[in-house]
């Protein structure tokens, strides 16, 4: 779809929550889509997903804040009827919030609350989101979108419990894409690789790091959350995406190309 | 079953300790039993009862079981509640169901795998995990199911990338999930269109623990973090 102005506005009409919004990837998704012509409502705990949504309205975007933790299915019941309510409806959800409680560490120095948190915000939340969100996605227009990571299918040796959630929503997104298949609902899950907060810190304290990483990578470098993987994450929102479902799209440069 | 196993193992005897629930484990154990394997069932219906609720329940229950054996080379996993495969639309799924069938599981594998490395770490050895295929194709009304299952794949690749330098293989067996829980044949439990299975349909004590006792064989030795599929050829990863 093309705007008055000539850009190209590919998500126009459509009301997309994101979840974990608020920074990292997850601000970068929620700026691209808005861009498109998205309404976004951004689900998340913290003050800063209404730093993200006031930066969208700012640059004459339409953006909603909802106070939320994912994990609570409470929560995110309130946030997509509040996202209806602000919005008309609800055509896609992107689950991106993590879980930060374990980080890395080897399996036998897992804590029990490191776990349960790191369960409780991607898994519960996978789970919280599909089941609020189902009455509102329309046929042959909803999505449903779920972050994975290059752990989930090579094995991390730093991250094992990490390994294990992001599995888990792989699991998770293929079954769910042949369960809503016929109600015209299509799941997919993006692996990036991209700059997070974390890996940003490992490269300003190990500044050969960031050589031997993208050493590895055949493009080169490390993705860009804003300009590299959002726009692919976007892209499964909108209608191009349409017949992609039950698939892991990996944005990493041509790292893994196992498949 | 193998608790009153007291014969003189033979050369490639192994000394397996085997999670599971009832009907899968005991099927396996008689397989492993055949192939001249000593094995100690845990499970929730085993006569070494363990539920895995807690690392340290499952230590004493696993301290119990290496004096039993004289010690532990393996370590396998066929721990599936049944209520995993009760078909039902997620949005029908209760939040007491899905914790009860994703995550409690995957937290059980979790402590399962704690077990082994506390158990294998400083001699080596083997550990396998069987997996429903399913796992990887999905399957509607399975979703709490298969997102366990695949959990389970992942972090036992992270483990096996890990544990490679004490000599700890770290393998996925996928078998048919009618294997692992009641099926109703006017249900199936994989989802439609699938392929039909290229062989006749693998049984767990003659097929899958056969597969199990070979994995343990020095050929092996190099092989970890895959996961092999014993579910007669329907299901082929690209």
């Amino acid at each position: 779809m093309t705007g008055a102005a000539g850009v190209e506005h590919p998500l126009d009409g459509r009301i997309i929550l994101v979840t974990g919004g608020g920074r990292g990837l997850g601000r970068a998704i929620c700026t691209v889509c808005a861009d498109a012509g998205a309404r976004v409502a951004i689900l998340s705990p913290g003050e800063n997903g209404a730093a993200a949504a006031a930066a969208i309205n700012e640059r004459g975007g339409h953006a909603l804040w909802v106070r939320g933790d994912v994990s609570d299915l409470q929560d995110v019941t309130e946030g997509i009827r509040a996202t209806v309510a602000a919005f008309g409806g609800l055509d896609a959800v992107i689950h991106n919030a993590v879980g930060h409680h374990v980080g890395a560490r080897d399996l036998q120095d897992v804590t029990e609350e490191a776990w349960h948190g790191d369960v409780a915000v991607t898994l519960r939340g996978a789970y919280n989101l599909a089941v609020a969100a189902l009455p509102h996605l329309k046929p042959g227009r909803g999505r449903f979108v779920v972050m994975t990571s290059p752990a989930a299918m090579e094995g991390s040796v730093r991250m094992p419990a990490y390994a294990a959630v992001k599995g888990a929503m792989r699991g998770f997104a293929k079954s769910l894409a042949v369960e809503w298949g016929p109600l015209g609902i299509a799941v997919t899950v993006v692996s990036p690789l991209a700059l997070s907060e974390g890996l940003a810190q490992a490269y300003e304290s190990d500044p050969a790091l960031r050589a031997r990483f993208e050493k590895v990578v055949p493009l080169g470098r490390t993705g860009d959350p804003l300009t590299d993987v959002a726009p692919v994450v976007a892209f499964l929102a909108g209608d191009g995406a349409r017949y992609v479902s039950g698939q892991t799209i990996i944005v990493d440069g041509g790292r893994y190309t196992t498949l | 079953m193998s608790e009153h196993h007291a014969e003189a193992p033979g050369e490639q005897s192994r000394r397996i300790v085997l999670f599971g629930t009832e009907g899968i484990a005991r099927e396996l154990a008689i397989g492993l039993e055949e192939a001249d394997h000593r094995v100690v069932l845990l499970g929730p219906d085993a006569s070494m009862a363990c539920h895995l609720d807690s690392l340290a329940e499952g230590t004493a229950v696993l301290e119990a079981a290496t004096q039993r054996l004289g010690g532990i080379d393996a370590m396998v996993w066929a721990w599936v509640d049944p209520i995993a495969g009760q078909q039902r639309p997620l949005a029908d799924t209760s939040p007491a169901e899905w914790a009860s069938i994703a995550e409690e599981p995957l937290h059980r594998m979790m402590l399962f795998l704690k077990l082994a490395h506390l158990t294998l770490g400083d001699g080596g050895g083997r550990v396998i995990l069987l997996v429903p295929s399913l796992a990887m194709s999905g399957a509607s009304g399975l979703v709490p199911w298969s997102t366990v299952a695949e959990g389970q794949r992942s972090i036992a690749k992270a483990v096996a990338r890990k544990w490679g330098e004490l000599g700890i293989t770290v393998n996925s067996i996928a078998v048919p999930a009618s294997l692992l829980v009641p099926a109703d044949p006017d249900r199936p439990l994989d989802r439609p269109g699938l392929p039909p299975m290229s062989l006749r349909p693998p049984t767990l004590r003659n097929d899958v623990a056969q597969l199990v006792a070979s994995l343990l064989t020095p050929a092996w030795g190099s092989v970890t973090g895959t996961t092999i599929g014993a579910d007669g050829g329907r299901w082929m990863t690209p």
